[in-house]
Protein backbone atom coordinates (compact mmCIF):
# COMPACT_ATOMS: atom_id res chain seq x y z
CA UNK A 1 0.00 0.00 0.00
CA UNK A 2 2.69 2.68 1.00
CA UNK A 3 4.67 1.79 -2.18
CA UNK A 4 1.32 1.84 -4.46
CA UNK A 5 0.74 5.77 -2.96
CA UNK A 6 4.82 6.58 -3.28
CA UNK A 7 4.35 5.22 -6.61
CA UNK A 8 1.48 7.62 -7.40
CA UNK A 9 2.99 10.55 -5.88
CA UNK A 10 6.06 9.91 -7.78
CA UNK A 11 4.11 9.62 -10.97
CA UNK A 12 1.92 12.71 -10.28
CA UNK A 13 4.64 15.17 -9.15
CA UNK A 14 6.92 14.37 -11.91
CA UNK A 15 4.67 14.13 -14.85
CA UNK A 16 2.63 17.13 -13.57
CA UNK A 17 6.12 19.48 -12.90
CA UNK A 18 8.24 18.32 -15.12
CA UNK A 19 5.74 18.10 -18.40
CA UNK A 20 3.24 20.89 -17.47
CA UNK A 21 4.81 23.19 -14.89
CA UNK A 22 5.08 26.26 -15.73
CA UNK A 23 6.88 29.58 -14.06
CA UNK A 24 7.08 32.82 -15.50
CA UNK A 25 7.33 36.19 -14.28
CA UNK A 26 7.16 38.85 -16.69
CA UNK A 27 8.44 41.73 -15.00
CA UNK A 28 9.07 44.87 -16.62
CA UNK A 29 13.14 44.90 -15.46
CA UNK A 30 14.96 43.35 -18.74
CA UNK A 31 12.99 46.25 -21.30
CA UNK A 32 14.35 49.10 -22.47
CA UNK A 33 12.44 51.97 -20.97
CA UNK A 34 10.70 54.60 -23.67
CA UNK A 35 12.64 56.52 -25.72
CA UNK A 36 11.60 60.26 -26.53
CA UNK A 37 13.12 61.21 -29.86
CA UNK A 38 13.62 64.44 -30.96
CA UNK A 39 13.33 65.74 -35.02
CA UNK A 40 15.15 68.76 -35.91
CA UNK A 41 16.36 71.70 -33.13
CA UNK A 42 15.49 70.32 -29.25
CA UNK A 43 13.81 73.01 -27.97
CA UNK A 44 11.07 72.61 -24.76
CA UNK A 45 8.51 72.80 -27.19
CA UNK A 46 9.95 70.77 -29.66
CA UNK A 47 10.46 67.43 -27.53
CA UNK A 48 12.61 68.67 -24.72
CA UNK A 49 9.22 69.67 -22.80
CA UNK A 50 8.54 65.57 -23.88
CA UNK A 51 11.24 64.20 -22.71
CA UNK A 52 11.54 66.05 -19.46
CA UNK A 53 7.91 65.70 -18.53
CA UNK A 54 8.38 62.01 -19.26
CA UNK A 55 11.55 61.07 -17.24
CA UNK A 56 11.97 64.13 -14.72
CA UNK A 57 8.95 64.92 -13.90
CA UNK A 58 7.66 62.14 -12.39
CA UNK A 59 8.90 63.11 -8.97
CA UNK A 60 9.96 66.59 -9.42
CA UNK A 61 6.71 67.92 -9.38
CA UNK A 62 4.49 70.30 -7.32
CA UNK A 63 3.15 69.19 -5.72
CA UNK A 64 4.69 65.65 -5.04
CA UNK A 65 3.54 62.70 -6.80
CA UNK A 66 3.44 59.36 -5.16
CA UNK A 67 6.85 58.56 -6.77
CA UNK A 68 8.89 61.66 -5.12
CA UNK A 69 11.36 60.36 -3.10
CA UNK A 70 11.49 62.34 0.98
CA UNK A 71 14.37 64.38 -0.18
CA UNK A 72 13.52 65.70 -3.63
CA UNK A 73 13.19 69.30 -3.55
CA UNK A 74 10.00 71.40 -2.83
CA UNK A 75 10.84 74.25 -4.55
CA UNK A 76 11.68 72.53 -8.39
CA UNK A 77 8.81 71.50 -11.21
CA UNK A 78 9.46 70.25 -14.10
CA UNK A 79 6.63 69.70 -15.50
CA UNK A 80 6.98 73.24 -16.62
CA UNK A 81 9.36 75.38 -18.55
CA UNK A 82 8.57 78.55 -16.54
CA UNK A 83 9.35 80.18 -13.25
CA UNK A 84 6.31 80.88 -10.95
CA UNK A 85 6.43 82.93 -7.78
CA UNK A 86 9.19 80.73 -5.64
CA UNK A 87 8.91 77.71 -7.93
CA UNK A 88 11.78 77.30 -10.27
CA UNK A 89 10.70 75.57 -13.83
CA UNK A 90 12.52 73.49 -15.97
CA UNK A 91 14.22 76.79 -17.58
CA UNK A 92 17.19 76.19 -15.06
CA UNK A 93 18.00 72.38 -16.33
CA UNK A 94 20.58 73.72 -19.12
CA UNK A 95 22.79 75.07 -16.33
CA UNK A 96 22.52 72.11 -14.70
CA UNK A 97 23.15 70.05 -17.58
CA UNK A 98 26.13 72.05 -18.59
CA UNK A 99 27.29 71.81 -14.99
CA UNK A 100 27.61 67.70 -15.85
CA UNK A 101 24.37 66.77 -13.89
CA UNK A 102 23.70 63.76 -16.07
CA UNK A 103 27.21 62.54 -15.28
CA UNK A 104 27.95 63.30 -11.51
CA UNK A 105 26.55 64.69 -8.95
CA UNK A 106 26.71 68.75 -8.43
CA UNK A 107 28.61 69.02 -4.97
CA UNK A 108 26.85 71.15 -2.40
CA UNK A 109 23.72 71.04 -5.54
CA UNK A 110 22.09 67.61 -6.29
CA UNK A 111 22.80 63.91 -7.03
CA UNK A 112 23.63 62.54 -10.23
CA UNK A 113 20.76 62.49 -12.48
CA UNK A 114 18.88 60.69 -13.20
CA UNK A 115 19.15 58.55 -10.00
CA UNK A 116 19.57 55.00 -10.22
CA UNK A 117 16.33 53.73 -9.74
CA UNK A 118 14.38 56.40 -11.81
CA UNK A 119 13.55 55.80 -15.62
CA UNK A 120 17.25 55.47 -17.04
CA UNK A 121 18.05 58.17 -20.31
CA UNK A 122 19.04 57.06 -23.81
CA UNK A 123 22.49 58.03 -25.31
CA UNK A 124 19.93 59.77 -27.70
CA UNK A 125 18.34 61.43 -24.96
CA UNK A 126 21.04 62.79 -23.48
CA UNK A 127 22.31 63.83 -26.54
CA UNK A 128 18.97 65.91 -27.12
CA UNK A 129 19.20 67.65 -23.78
CA UNK A 130 22.91 68.58 -24.22
CA UNK A 131 22.56 69.90 -26.95
CA UNK A 132 19.78 71.88 -26.01
CA UNK A 133 21.67 73.21 -23.03
CA UNK A 134 24.32 74.56 -24.88
CA UNK A 135 22.37 76.59 -27.54
CA UNK A 136 20.79 77.68 -23.84
CA UNK A 137 18.23 75.72 -23.22
CA UNK A 138 15.23 77.68 -25.13
CA UNK A 139 12.13 76.96 -25.09
CA UNK A 140 10.61 77.52 -28.59
CA UNK B 1 -6.17 -11.41 -17.38
CA UNK B 2 -8.11 -9.14 -15.47
CA UNK B 3 -4.65 -7.44 -14.33
CA UNK B 4 -4.09 -5.79 -18.16
CA UNK B 5 -8.09 -5.45 -18.50
CA UNK B 6 -7.35 -2.85 -15.30
CA UNK B 7 -3.95 -1.87 -16.65
CA UNK B 8 -5.38 -0.83 -19.75
CA UNK B 9 -8.43 1.35 -18.48
CA UNK B 10 -6.24 2.95 -15.72
CA UNK B 11 -3.73 3.79 -19.04
CA UNK B 12 -7.10 5.20 -20.89
CA UNK B 13 -7.79 7.20 -17.93
CA UNK B 14 -4.80 8.32 -18.09
CA UNK B 15 -4.47 9.10 -21.62
CA UNK B 16 -7.63 10.82 -21.87
CA UNK B 17 -7.04 13.29 -18.79
CA UNK B 18 -3.93 14.16 -19.65
CA UNK B 19 -4.97 15.12 -23.55
CA UNK B 20 -7.84 16.91 -21.84
CA UNK B 21 -5.35 18.85 -19.15
CA UNK B 22 -2.74 19.47 -21.86
CA UNK B 23 -5.87 21.15 -24.86
CA UNK B 24 -6.42 23.30 -21.76
CA UNK B 25 -2.99 24.57 -20.85
CA UNK B 26 -2.20 25.07 -24.30
CA UNK B 27 -4.71 27.46 -24.56
CA UNK B 28 -3.49 28.96 -21.24
CA UNK B 29 -0.78 29.75 -22.37
CA UNK B 30 -1.23 30.34 -26.36
CA UNK B 31 -2.14 33.38 -24.94
CA UNK B 32 0.54 35.87 -25.50
CA UNK B 33 2.52 38.37 -23.31
CA UNK B 34 2.08 42.01 -23.95
CA UNK B 35 5.44 43.55 -24.33
CA UNK B 36 5.54 47.17 -23.35
CA UNK B 37 7.50 50.62 -22.90
CA UNK B 38 8.66 51.08 -19.54
CA UNK B 39 9.31 53.94 -17.03
CA UNK B 40 10.41 53.27 -13.97
CA UNK B 41 6.86 53.67 -12.54
CA UNK B 42 5.43 50.86 -14.73
CA UNK B 43 8.66 48.73 -13.18
CA UNK B 44 7.82 49.37 -9.82
CA UNK B 45 4.09 48.40 -10.46
CA UNK B 46 4.16 45.49 -12.11
CA UNK B 47 7.00 44.37 -9.37
CA UNK B 48 4.55 44.57 -6.57
CA UNK B 49 1.68 43.16 -8.74
CA UNK B 50 3.66 39.91 -9.38
CA UNK B 51 4.79 39.80 -5.58
CA UNK B 52 1.01 40.32 -4.45
CA UNK B 53 -0.58 37.58 -7.02
CA UNK B 54 2.22 35.09 -5.94
CA UNK B 55 0.74 35.60 -2.51
CA UNK B 56 -2.97 34.81 -3.56
CA UNK B 57 -5.19 32.09 -1.97
CA UNK B 58 -5.85 30.14 -4.82
CA UNK B 59 -7.98 26.37 -4.51
CA UNK B 60 -5.28 24.71 -5.15
CA UNK B 61 -7.64 21.23 -5.26
CA UNK B 62 -9.92 19.89 -7.58
CA UNK B 63 -13.33 20.94 -6.63
CA UNK B 64 -14.35 17.20 -5.40
CA UNK B 65 -17.19 16.81 -3.27
CA UNK B 66 -16.94 15.52 -0.31
CA UNK B 67 -19.24 14.41 2.97
CA UNK B 68 -20.47 16.53 6.11
CA UNK B 69 -17.90 16.59 8.38
CA UNK B 70 -14.69 15.74 5.94
CA UNK B 71 -11.44 17.77 7.04
CA UNK B 72 -8.58 18.01 5.18
CA UNK B 73 -5.13 19.74 6.10
CA UNK B 74 -2.78 20.13 3.15
CA UNK B 75 0.37 21.62 2.96
CA UNK B 76 0.71 23.46 -0.39
CA UNK B 77 4.19 24.19 -2.26
CA UNK B 78 4.64 26.86 -4.64
CA UNK B 79 8.14 27.31 -6.76
CA UNK B 80 9.16 30.82 -7.20
CA UNK B 81 9.42 32.08 -11.11
CA UNK B 82 12.67 34.09 -11.87
CA UNK B 83 12.29 37.48 -11.33
CA UNK B 84 14.05 40.79 -12.59
CA UNK B 85 13.69 42.92 -9.79
CA UNK B 86 15.38 45.98 -11.80
CA UNK B 87 13.70 49.42 -11.09
CA UNK B 88 15.69 51.31 -13.97
CA UNK B 89 18.98 50.59 -13.44
CA UNK B 90 18.73 49.48 -10.14
CA UNK B 91 18.27 46.06 -9.19
CA UNK B 92 16.55 45.48 -6.29
CA UNK B 93 18.10 42.89 -3.79
CA UNK B 94 14.79 41.29 -3.34
CA UNK B 95 15.68 37.65 -2.20
CA UNK B 96 13.44 35.32 -2.06
CA UNK B 97 12.81 31.62 -1.53
CA UNK B 98 12.81 28.53 -4.28
CA UNK B 99 10.02 27.58 -3.27
CA UNK B 100 7.18 29.09 -0.88
CA UNK B 101 4.97 26.85 1.48
CA UNK B 102 1.97 27.20 3.39
CA UNK B 103 -0.29 24.55 5.69
CA UNK B 104 -3.94 24.95 5.23
CA UNK B 105 -6.87 23.22 6.64
CA UNK B 106 -10.18 22.62 5.21
CA UNK B 107 -13.63 21.29 6.89
CA UNK B 108 -16.51 20.21 4.82
CA UNK B 109 -19.96 21.13 6.07
CA UNK B 110 -23.53 20.40 4.90
CA UNK B 111 -24.50 20.35 0.95
CA UNK B 112 -21.08 20.47 -0.08
CA UNK B 113 -20.14 23.82 1.85
CA UNK B 114 -16.59 24.15 2.35
CA UNK B 115 -14.71 26.35 5.21
CA UNK B 116 -11.25 26.81 4.71
CA UNK B 117 -8.17 28.45 6.87
CA UNK B 118 -4.03 29.00 6.48
CA UNK B 119 -2.11 31.23 8.73
CA UNK B 120 1.34 32.68 8.99
CA UNK B 121 1.95 33.81 12.41
CA UNK B 122 5.21 36.22 12.39
CA UNK B 123 7.70 33.93 10.37
CA UNK B 124 10.98 35.18 9.66
CA UNK B 125 12.84 33.40 6.93
CA UNK B 126 15.89 35.29 5.75
CA UNK B 127 15.95 38.88 6.13
CA UNK B 128 11.78 38.64 5.57
CA UNK B 129 9.02 38.39 8.33
CA UNK B 130 5.82 37.61 7.18
CA UNK B 131 2.45 37.51 8.94
CA UNK B 132 -0.78 36.25 6.83
CA UNK B 133 -4.22 34.95 7.33
CA UNK B 134 -6.12 33.83 4.48
CA UNK B 135 -9.81 32.33 4.75
CA UNK B 136 -11.97 30.83 2.37
CA UNK B 137 -15.25 29.83 1.47
CA UNK B 138 -16.81 27.52 -1.16
CA UNK B 139 -19.98 25.16 -2.57
CA UNK B 140 -18.97 22.24 -4.33
CA UNK B 141 -21.94 20.24 -6.37
CA UNK B 142 -21.53 16.97 -8.19
CA UNK B 143 -23.67 15.45 -10.92
CA UNK B 144 -22.01 12.33 -11.65
CA UNK B 145 -18.74 12.80 -12.80
CA UNK B 146 -18.82 15.98 -13.12
CA UNK B 147 -17.63 18.39 -10.29
CA UNK B 148 -18.08 21.85 -9.70
CA UNK B 149 -16.99 24.48 -7.36
CA UNK B 150 -17.38 28.21 -6.55
CA UNK B 151 -15.15 30.01 -3.94
CA UNK B 152 -14.16 32.99 -2.52
CA UNK B 153 -10.90 33.52 -0.47
CA UNK B 154 -9.53 36.28 1.39
CA UNK B 155 -6.07 37.39 2.06
CA UNK B 156 -4.31 39.50 4.40
CA UNK B 157 -0.70 39.75 4.12
CA UNK B 158 1.94 41.45 5.94
CA UNK B 159 6.19 41.34 5.19
CA UNK B 160 8.07 43.13 6.57
CA UNK B 161 12.45 43.20 6.00
CA UNK B 162 14.41 44.16 3.29
CA UNK B 163 13.31 44.07 -0.08
CA UNK B 164 14.52 46.88 -1.83
CA UNK B 165 17.96 47.78 -0.01
CA UNK B 166 20.18 45.92 2.72
CA UNK B 167 19.86 49.04 4.71
CA UNK B 168 16.70 49.37 5.49
CA UNK B 169 13.35 47.50 6.22
CA UNK B 170 10.68 47.79 3.88
CA UNK B 171 6.64 46.89 4.53
CA UNK B 172 4.44 45.28 1.83
CA UNK B 173 1.11 45.10 3.10
CA UNK B 174 -1.52 43.16 1.25
CA UNK B 175 -5.63 42.77 1.23
CA UNK B 176 -6.75 40.65 -1.74
CA UNK B 177 -10.18 38.78 -2.19
CA UNK B 178 -11.05 36.55 -5.09
CA UNK B 179 -13.70 34.67 -6.79
CA UNK B 180 -12.89 31.52 -8.64
CA UNK B 181 -15.11 28.66 -10.12
CA UNK B 182 -14.00 25.58 -10.91
CA UNK B 183 -15.56 22.32 -13.47
CA UNK B 184 -13.44 19.03 -12.83
CA UNK B 185 -14.11 15.47 -13.96
CA UNK B 186 -13.65 12.79 -11.64
CA UNK B 187 -11.97 9.85 -13.62
CA UNK B 188 -11.13 7.09 -10.75
CA UNK B 189 -8.17 8.44 -8.99
CA UNK B 190 -7.34 11.05 -11.72
CA UNK B 191 -9.17 14.56 -11.46
CA UNK B 192 -8.40 16.61 -14.11
CA UNK B 193 -9.97 20.38 -13.59
CA UNK B 194 -9.90 23.68 -15.10
CA UNK B 195 -11.38 27.26 -13.57
CA UNK B 196 -11.32 31.03 -14.03
CA UNK B 197 -11.23 33.58 -11.54
CA UNK B 198 -10.96 37.30 -10.61
CA UNK B 199 -9.79 39.30 -7.70
CA UNK B 200 -9.56 42.54 -6.29
CA UNK B 201 -6.23 43.82 -5.02
CA UNK B 202 -5.23 46.47 -2.24
CA UNK B 203 -1.26 46.72 -1.38
CA UNK B 204 0.61 49.51 0.23
CA UNK B 205 4.53 48.68 -0.23
CA UNK B 206 6.57 51.23 1.94
CA UNK B 207 9.85 52.06 0.65
CA UNK B 208 11.77 53.06 4.13
CA UNK B 209 14.75 54.53 2.01
CA UNK B 210 12.49 57.05 -0.02
CA UNK B 211 9.87 57.57 2.41
CA UNK B 212 7.18 56.92 -0.19
CA UNK B 213 4.35 54.52 -0.11
CA UNK B 214 3.83 52.75 -3.69
CA UNK B 215 0.04 51.94 -3.51
CA UNK B 216 -2.16 49.84 -5.47
CA UNK B 217 -5.75 50.49 -4.65
CA UNK B 218 -8.85 48.50 -5.82
CA UNK B 219 -6.99 46.51 -8.65
CA UNK B 220 -9.03 44.25 -10.33
CA UNK B 221 -7.44 41.21 -12.30
CA UNK B 222 -8.44 37.86 -13.60
CA UNK B 223 -6.82 34.48 -13.48
CA UNK B 224 -7.20 31.10 -15.28
CA UNK B 225 -6.46 27.78 -13.94
CA UNK B 226 -6.11 24.18 -14.79
CA UNK B 227 -5.30 21.16 -12.23
CA UNK B 228 -4.84 17.93 -12.04
CA UNK B 229 -5.38 15.86 -9.18
CA UNK B 230 -4.87 12.24 -7.57
CA UNK B 231 -7.09 10.36 -4.77
CA UNK B 232 -5.49 7.27 -3.04
CA UNK B 233 -7.78 6.60 -0.08
CA UNK B 234 -7.40 9.25 2.57
CA UNK B 235 -4.53 11.26 0.39
CA UNK B 236 -4.11 12.94 -2.36
CA UNK B 237 -2.26 15.25 -4.45
CA UNK B 238 -2.95 17.59 -6.43
CA UNK B 239 -0.95 19.91 -9.51
CA UNK B 240 -2.32 23.45 -10.16
CA UNK B 241 -0.60 25.65 -12.72
CA UNK B 242 -2.06 29.40 -12.63
CA UNK B 243 -2.27 32.08 -15.60
CA UNK B 244 -2.67 35.63 -14.06
CA UNK B 245 -3.37 38.74 -15.90
CA UNK B 246 -1.26 38.86 -18.98
CA UNK B 247 2.07 38.48 -16.87
CA UNK B 248 2.53 35.93 -14.33
CA UNK B 249 2.50 31.97 -15.01
CA UNK B 250 3.39 29.81 -11.31
CA UNK B 251 2.21 26.51 -10.44
CA UNK B 252 1.48 25.10 -7.30
CA UNK B 253 1.70 21.47 -5.76
CA UNK B 254 -0.26 20.19 -2.76
CA UNK B 255 -0.05 17.15 -0.55
CA UNK B 256 -3.44 16.54 1.77
CA UNK B 257 -4.30 13.97 4.12
CA UNK B 258 -8.15 13.48 4.52
CA UNK B 259 -9.62 12.85 7.63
Amino acid sequence: MFMRVTYDLLLFLLSASLLFGCSKADTLGGKAPDEVVISGTPTWENGIGDLVRSKCASCHVIPFSFYSPHNTPSTLNLSVYDNSSNIRGANILGIWINSGILEKALTGVARKMPLEYATPLTSREIESLKSWSTSGSPKN
Amino acid sequence: MGREVVGELTGLRLVKSFLCFQIALFFILLWPFTSLAVTAIEQSRRLQLVYSHLLDFRSNAAPIYETSGTLEVSVDLQPMPDIDARIGAKTEPVETLPVSGRLRLRGFLFDGWMLGISSVPGLTIGKQKATALQTEMGLRKTWGSIQTGLRVSQSLWEILGQMTTTRYKDRLENRQQNIDFSLGLDWSFWQPYAGIGRGILNSDFWIEESQITLKIENHVYSYQFVGLGLRENTWSFNFEQHRTEDFLLHFQLSATRKF
